[in-house]
Formats: C-alpha cells, sequence, structure tokens
C-alpha cells in the first residue's frame, strides 16, 4: 500500500517524463474518461443513488452530461487552445516574434465535494487533463459510494501513474495538502478553503476555490410570477436543494409573498406530487449530521409548506418559510438544503442593500419583466455569477468562467477557462542574433546632452 | 492602536459609495498619475538617484517612461476593457443574452519593492484604479527617497478618498496585512511572497505575487561572442544588476566560456569605461545589507572580471565569476547585484537537465544562431518568460503578460492583463420569462418517457447536449 507522498512523486516522475506533452496522449486519456462514463454509467448512477438518492434522469442531466460536454468541447478545443499565440508587436519588436506559449503546470490537486460528487470532481479535471498536467485527485468522503467507485474504476480507464485517486477523509486531506503541487483546486466551505490556502502558501502553489455562499433570488413585484416560481422551484429543489449554485433565499415584497408561496407550492406539487417522499426524483440529504443541521435551520420558523422530515432516510420535505427575519440562523449560513426561506424587502433598493451588506455570493438571481430592475440589480451588486429570469443555467454554458468572488471563492474553470487556470502561459520573445548595430542606442555610457548627477 | 483602520475605512466606505464605477472618475485618476510623472520629473530622478544611483538614462527609459507608457495605454483602451465581454453561447442558450461582465473588486493593497520603486509602484497601480478598485499603496521603505515622493506627493493628484499611501517596514506591513483586502498585488522575494499569501489566506483573499529566482541564460556555442557578451552584460548590470528579471548565471561549455570572458570585458568597459566607478551609467547597491551580501558571494569560484567593492559607495564593480560550483552561496540564491557566474555545461541536454532540476525562474534567456536550439530550451524548460537571444526585452511588450510560475510568483500583469488580473470576471446570463415550453422537459418528474424521448433527441443530433 503507497504512502500518499508515494503516490505523489510518482505523479510528478509520470510528469517529469514527458507523458502528459503530446496532444494526442491528453485526448487519449479523456477519451478514456468517456469511455468510463459510457461503459460504466449504470454504477455512477447506482453510486449516486447510494449517495444522494439520484436516480438515472437526475444522475445523468444534472452531473454526467455536463461531464460529457465538457470532454467534447475541451477535445475540440484543444488543438487552437495548446497551440502558440502571436500577440501584438510593438514597435521594438517588429522583427522579432513575440507569443504566449501555454504549458502544463505540471502535477495538480483537486479536491472534491459530495454534492455533485462526480461533475464537480471530474468536470475540473477534464480542463487538467487537456492542460498536460497529472492529476491528483481527493473526491470527498461525504459521498462515500461515489468516491469508492471512482477509486476503482478511474484506474481502469487511465494512466494509474498520471491520475491517481486518494481515498479517505480528513487526515488523507491533510497528509496530501502537506505535499507541494502546482496547482489546487478546492471546491467546498470557507472554512476549508481558508485551510487549503494556507498550506498552499507554503509552497508558493496558485489555488481555485469554489465556495458557497447564500445565493439571494430577487423576485420583482413585476414579474411573471407563475414562470418565475416554477424555475425557482426546480434550481432549488434538485438534489434536495444541496446545490451550491442554488438559490438559497427569496427576496420579495411582502405584497407578493403569499403569490409567491403559491405558485412555489404549486410547482412543487406538480413536481413531486403531494408527498415528495413518494417522488422518484426527489432526493435525500447526504448524512446524518447534515440532516440534523438543516433541520434545525427550521426551529422558531414560520413554515409555510413542508417542515417534515425522516431521520433515517435522511429525507426533508421541501420546505418553504416565510417572513424570515434576517437575523435568524437560517439566514447566517448557507442551507444547502430544501428549505426556501424568504425575506420581505420593499423593493429593489432595500433588495440590493440587503445583498451588498452581506458576502458576495457564488450566484445571484433576479427575476423582472422590467430590464432597468435587472440592470440595477447587476450593477449595484456582486457575485461569482448571474442568471437573470431563471436559475443556475449561467454555468452551464462552456463560454462562460465558473467561480465566485469574496467569501464564495477565487479563480475559475469551466471550458476554456479550465485550460487557461491549469497551464502556464508563458511570455516568448525569440529575436535573431543579427542586428546588433540596431541596437547600439540603448548601451551605455548614456548621450552626453543627459543630465548627469 | 491600529494606524490602518481608519483609511481602510475611508477607503472601504469611497468603494461603496460607487465612486470609482464611472469610467470618468478613472480616467481622472490615470490622468492624475499622468501629471505626477510629468510635473515631478526631476524630483523623482534625483530620488532614484539617491536611492540606486540611476542615471537619468536609466530613471527615463526603465522607471518614467514605461509607466507614462502603461497609463496612456489604459487611458486609451479604458473603455473597451470596461465593456461586457459577450461569449459565444451553445445550444441551450442561443436565445439569451451571456457575458462577462468586469467589476472592481473593492480595496486593493498593492506592496512594492526597491528596484524599481517608481515603476513597481506605478504599473499595478495603474491596472487597480483602471479597474475600478480603491487602492492602498505600500512604497519599499528601503528606497527611501522614491518612499518620500510617493507619499508626499503623489496622493495630491489622486483623489484621496480612494487612494492611500501607508508607511512602515516589515512590522507596519505585517499589521497591514492582518486587515482584510480584497486582492493582494506583492512584488518581492518569494519568502515574503509565502507570508503575504497565508496572511491573505485568513480572509480568502485573492493574490499576484511577482516574485524572483534565479534566470538562467544559456549560451550556445553556435553564436557571436560579442554579440552575446553585449546582450547579456547590458541586462546584467542594468541598475547594478538588481533586476528580477536580469540574467542571473550563464550556462556555457568551457569553449565559450574562453570566448565570452574578453568579449564580456570588452563590453564593460565599452559601456562603463576603464574605471567604472566613475560611470554616471553604473548604480549602486540599495543598502548596507544587500553590499554586504553581495560581497561575501565574490568569494565563491574566482574572479575573472572586476571583483573591485568600495564600501562607502556600496559600489560593485561589474563582475564575471568562473569555477563555480553548484553547491557555492552564488549559485544557491538569486544574486541581485552586479555579478554574473559562468556554469559549465558539456551539452544543450546537460544545459536543460541542470534548469530543469531547479525551482522555475521568473525569467529564462537562450542564445544561439540556431532558431532549433532555442527553441528546445523553450519547449524542455519552464519559466515565468523567455527571451531568445536577448535580456529581458519580453517585458517591454505590452500584449504579452508579465509574470512568474512556480516558485518565482503566480499571477501576470501589464496592458490588459492588469486591467483583468484587478478585475472580478462575472459570468451574467439574461434569460426572458418565455420560451417555458421548451425549458418543460427539464422538471419532474422524470418518467422513462421523457427520458427515452430525450436520448433518443440526442441521438439524432448526436451531441449530447443539455436542454437546460
Amino acid at each position: 500500500m503507497d504512502t500518499i507522498s508515494e503516490v505523489v512523486q510518482r505523479a510528478r516522475a509520470a510528469f517529469n517524463a514527458g507523458k502528459t506533452r503530446p496532444l494526442q496522449c491528453r485526448v487519449q486519456q479523456l477519451e478514456g474518461l468517456r469511455r468510463l462514463i459510457r461503459e460504466r454509467e449504470k454504477d455512477l448512477v447506482g453510486a449516486l443513488a447510494a449517495d444522494l438518492r439520484k436516480n438515472e434522469w437526475t444522475a445523468y442531466y444534472e452531473e454526467i452530461v455536463y461531464v460529457l460536454e465538457e470532454i467534447d468541447y475541451v477535445i475540440k478545443k484543444l488543438p487552437e487552445w495548446a497551440a502558440d499565440e502571436p500577440v501584438e508587436k510593438t514597435p521594438q519588436t517588429q522583427q522579432d516574434e513575440p507569443y504566449i506559449h501555454s504549458e502544463p503546470l505540471g502535477v495538480v490537486l483537486i479536491i472534491g465535494t459530495w454534492n455533485y460528487p462526480f461533475s464537480l470532481t471530474i468536470q475540473p479535471m477534464v480542463g487538467a487533463i487537456a492542460a498536460g498536467n497529472a492529476v491528483v485527485l481527493k473526491p470527498s468522503e461525504l459521498s462515500e459510494n461515489t468516491a469508492s467507485l471512482l477509486a476503482t474504476i478511474l484506474p481502469q480507464y487511465l494512466d494509474k501513474d498520471l491520475y491517481p485517486v486518494i481515498s479517505g477523509g480528513v487526515p488523507e486531506t491533510t497528509e496530501v495538502l502537506k505535499e507541494r503541487f502546482d496547482h489546487i483546486l478546492y471546491i467546498g466551505s470557507p472554512g476549508v478553503g481558508r485551510i487549503v490556502m494556507m498550506a498552499a502558501a507554503k509552497h508558493l502553489t496558485p489555488v481555485t476555490l469554489g465556495l458557497g455562499g447564500k445565493n439571494p433570488c430577487y423576485v420583482d413585484k413585476d414579474c411573471d410570477l407563475d414562470v418565475a416560481c416554477r424555475r425557482i422551484a426546480w434550481g432549488k429543489f434538485m438534489n434536495s436543494g444541496q446545490g451550491c449554485v442554488a438559490p438559497d433565499y427569496i427576496l420579495c415584497d411582502p405584497s407578493i409573498q403569499n403569490q409567491v408561496v403559491e405558485k412555489l407550492t404549486k410547482s412543487l406539487k406538480e413536481f413531486y406530487g403531494e408527498d415528495a417522499k413518494k417522488s422518484r426524483d426527489y432526493g435525500r440529504i447526504i448524512n446524518s449530521l447534515h440532516f440534523q443541521r438543516v433541520m434545525g435551520l427550521m426551529e422558531g420558523q414560520k413554515v409555510a409548506y413542508g417542515g417534515t422530515g425522516d431521520a433515517t432516510s435522511r429525507y426533508i420535505a421541501p420546505t418553504i418559510l416565510v417572513d424570515v427575519d434576517p437575523q435568524s440562523p437560517v439566514m447566517q449560513e448557507e442551507v444547502l438544503g430544501p428549505i426556501m426561506p424568504i425575506v420581505c424587502v420593499r423593493g429593489l433598493e432595500e433588495a440590493i442593500q440587503f445583498i451588498s451588506q452581506r458576502e458576495k455570493p457564488l450566484a445571484l438571481y433576479v427575476f423582472s419583466l422590467n430590464d432597468k430592475v435587472i440592470k440595477k440589480m447587476i450593477a449595484e451588486t456582486s457575485s461569482g455569477g448571474v442568471t437573470a429570469n431563471d436559475v443556475i443555467v449561467h454555468t452551464t454554458v462552456p463560454s462562460l468562467p465558473y467561480g465566485g468572488v469574496g467569501g464564495s471563492g477565487m479563480g475559475s474553470y469551466h471550458g476554456k477557462k479550465s485550460f487557461e487556470t491549469f497551464s502556464h502561459r508563458r511570455s516568448c520573445l525569440v529575436r535573431p542574433l543579427l542586428n546588433e548595430e540596431a541596437l547600439r542606442a540603448r548601451y551605455p555610457p548614456s548621450p552626453a546632452k543627459m543630465p548627469r548627477h | 492602536m491600529d494606524p490602518f483602520a481608519d483609511t481602510l475605512q475611508r477607503l472601504r466606505e469611497a468603494f461603496d459609495s460607487g465612486c470609482t464605477r464611472p469610467a470618468e472618475f478613472r480616467a481622472a485618476q490615470l490622468k492624475g498619475l499622468s501629471r505626477f510623472l510629468q510635473e515631478n520629473k526631476q524630483l523623482l530622478q534625483e530620488a532614484l538617484a539617491q536611492d540606486l544611483h540611476k542615471s537619468a538614462f536609466e530613471s527615463e527609459v526603465s522607471e518614467i517612461s514605461i509607466s507614462q507608457n502603461e497609463i496612456n495605454s489604459a487611458l486609451r483602451n479604458l473603455r473597451a476593457w470596461m465593456k461586457d465581454e459577450k461569449v459565444p453561447r451553445n445550444l441551450a442558450t442561443q436565445l439569451d443574452s451571456a457575458f462577462i461582465r468586469k467589476e472592481p473588486f473593492g480595496l486593493v493593497l498593492v506592496i512594492a519593492p526597491w528596484n524599481y520603486p517608481l515603476n513597481l509602484s506605478l504599473e499595478p497601480l495603474v491596472g487597480a484604479l483602471a479597474a475600478g478598485n480603491c487602492v492602498v499603496l505600500k512604497p519599499s521603505e528601503v528606497s527611501k527617497s522614491t518612499e518620500k515622493v510617493l507619499a508626499e506627493v503623489l496622493p495630491r493628484y489622486l483623489d484621496q478618498s480612494c487612494f492611500a499611501v501607508v508607511l512602515g517596514g516589515p512590522q507596519e506591513t505585517g499589521q497591514l496585512l492582518e486587515h482584510k483586502f480584497d486582492y493582494i498585488f506583492f512584488t518581492g522575494s518569494p519568502r515574503v511572497g509565502k507570508i503575504v499569501m497565508a496572511a491573505a489566506a485568513k480572509h480568502l483573499t485573492p493574490v499576484t505575487l511577482e516574485l524572483g529566482g534565479k534566470n538562467p541564460c544559456y549560451v550556445d556555442d553556435n553564436c557571436d561572442p560579442q554579440t552575446v557578451a553585449n546582450r547579456v552584460a547590458f541586462f546584467r548590470y542594468f541598475n547594478s544588476g538588481q533586476t528580477c528579471v536580469a540574467p542571473d548565471y550563464i550556462l556555457c561549455s568551457p569553449e565559450m566560456q574562453a570566448r565570452l570572458l574578453p568579449a564580456l570585458q570588452s563590453a564593460i568597459t565599452r559601456f562603463y569605461g576603464k574605471d567604472p566607478q566613475s560611470s554616471p551609467d553604473l548604480g549602486r547597491i540599495i543598502s548596507e545589507k544587500n553590499f554586504q551580501r553581495l560581497r561575501g558571494l565574490l568569494s565563491c569560484g574566482h574572479v575573472a572580471i572586476g571583483g573591485q567593492t568600495d564600501e562607502s559607495d556600496r559600489y560593485i564593480a561589474p563582475t564575471v565569476l568562473v569555477g563555480v560550483q553548484e553547491t557555492e552561496p552564488v549559485m544557491q540564491e538569486e544574486i541581485f547585484g552586479p555579478i554574473l557566474p559562468i556554469m559549465n555545461v558539456r551539452s544543450l541536454d546537460e544545459a536543460i537537465e541542470f534548469i530543469r532540476r531547479r525551482e522555475k525562474p521568473l525569467a529564462l534567456y537562450a542564445f544561439s544562431n540556431s532558431s532549433q536550439v532555442v527553441k528546445r530550451v523553450l519547449a524542455q524548460t519552464s519559466s515565468g518568460g523567455f527571451c531568445g537571444n536577448d535580456g529581458f526585452m519580453h517585458m517591454t511588450v505590452a500584449s504579452l503578460p508579465f509574470g512568474g510560475v512556480g516558485a518565482s510568483g503566480m499571477g501576470s500583469y501589464h496592458g490588459k492583463f492588469s486591467f483583468d488580473t484587478f478585475s472580478h470576471h462575472r459570468a451574467c446570463l439574461l434569460r426572458r420569462p418565455g420560451l417555458e415550453k421548451v425549458y418543460a422537459l427539464r422538471y419532474p418528474p422524470h418518467t422513462p418517457r421523457n427520458l427515452r424521448v430525450l436520448l433518443a433527441a440526442m441521438e439524432t443530433r448526436s451531441c449530447s447536449c443539455a436542454l437546460l
């Protein structure tokens, strides 16, 4: 049984041997990943079902498809991205070749998370492989079935030395963070994000941190409430609310609160039936600890819908809370569960103020038929990303960078951004060893007419 | 007693008020910077001369002009850089508006070093201001005269509700770093870079670190020694060697070394005269401490050219060392002085292997008539930047990002890269409430029939398109 240190050293040796430099080799690995998904889909769905009660639809359409898309997109674009990029010359460099040369960084560590345990670990891995790095994967131990499956099947489809999987929990993560990497990507909580960045600082390792936050969802009075509430309900309650870009809470005028509740409720019943526990499409909380945590957030709150849970199956009903006090616990931490608090604000200005006073979230949502409202909301707040009149979908566009800001993270990935994040863009200037006469003017002694000290 | 709390609070409040958002405000700041340079040229040249014995020529070329060019470029391009960047959409988002919005981070800290105390304060400042941030500048306390001008004169040219200069040494900087910033830009040594990044980690503050390293300079047998010597000497002894991208050491064959030595001597004499100490074009070592450190390095290997020193003047002659061992101090630390060791290698392979064994440097140089040799060095090594057949000219090209990799740093800047470094790139997707039928397939209940329909649709399109 190899130690973590030995595993990392082997990855480094494999990288140094140049195995990942030829584009064709990288593409082969990505194709291996694609084959893994196609051939082992049933096993993946099984693991995701065991961890989070996903079914073949939700596992595929909310996780697996994004990885497949990323692989296809990246394979197609790789030759273009990996090519030297000539840049604009200056007057002094007209005879020269200035360009940017993309290089792999070396050995990348990806520490995955549990809520989308397949896509949030593997999608960044696609970019890291494409950029020519060796990748050490540390999947989250909370989603233990997916972690265990990845540890088994990845070595069957990818180079074992270049792309090892490390299993384990906090002790193993602490151990692996002592090693030196050339980039660390961590997805998870701000608390652990700090620990990761501090460990990285010891080696001057750059980091990408995908953290969380409370993603506000402002529902304007002037909007199509039916559509808005349906979209919000869809994005909020998928995966039983355990999504880092799910709308965390709603901000709306008190005059429409009842309607919002009514329409959310209507959509929830359409999606999951009268009793969501019986719905095949409704997920479960990842573990008892989180179950207790999320249930606790309901305490003392006015429940407009739902509010029940079952500890044995870790089921929590889709729940809507109304007239929520901004000081209460449910508004102090990321919910990461199927509870939708509604906080009343009078108008756009108050909503903007409310949002701006808090940590910058990973995502921000605004529903309105009025473009001015949308423009103002975006202009006067900040967040990792924004979708207007829908939720989540800004994270599905490969040409948009996916990442946080402030407390919600730093750095970004997806598509070309992944390639750039996991590459070093090296500035190059190649001159001929001629034309020495032309350069003489730059050498000392400086012209006599310049002032002397 | 926290000397910084009030200043930082004031700047934060100014940022929150939104005053730095309009292009007009930012342009006004940049114009202020421009006026600062133009109206205080002599004062700045004198300060640089006092700190580093910089010649008017070096001050002009490597401090004042270079900063002015950055300001001009930012003014010219500001509105274009600020524009929302439209991005290609995929099948599912064809009807939406998708773009990247560039936003300021908020309160930015720029920590500048002493070797190019004007340029390395102003260039990051240009980027941070253009991007709409409020900025705290902490200039180096080691380059005292320039620090004074930056502290006393510069703020008069900028809106002081959005800009402040703070002063102090390592202890005060440590205190400053306990505060929360939204971005930290640091130029200095790797040792301090680690301290800065660890402090930033406590607040989850993103950083750009421009650090150093030992920049190798490979000289192939196939080249004209005099041309190479001119170029290497010029870039090595500029600012008396106190440049993060200067060639730190030469790698060449013993035969090449024999040809290079007289060529280097010839270049040095032509540049600085027979008595370099009396040349107005040669700088001085910044401090007594650094002088002592460098003087110590002179006992490594043996002196082939130069070697003279004058403590009272903090002067060290342009020096070349030969017969140096890899284990000696001159090959263990970044030299940052007018000393050039030559290490012998027997082949290009050995040179590349030597370079790869060590930390990734900020710059890497290769001299050869053969472009294949140059390209091979490039392909088989890594470094922040690279120049074939010259010294650090690559950093004068504003369309090239300037930054390190590995121990030489993270992040980059110059030109548009500065603007992008100091901006948060916010992904935006604007959708309309209509077309709900199109999205209906994504909603539960997910029937086996729906799944079959979707899989069939994908098959015909032969793509695994997401249907959001």
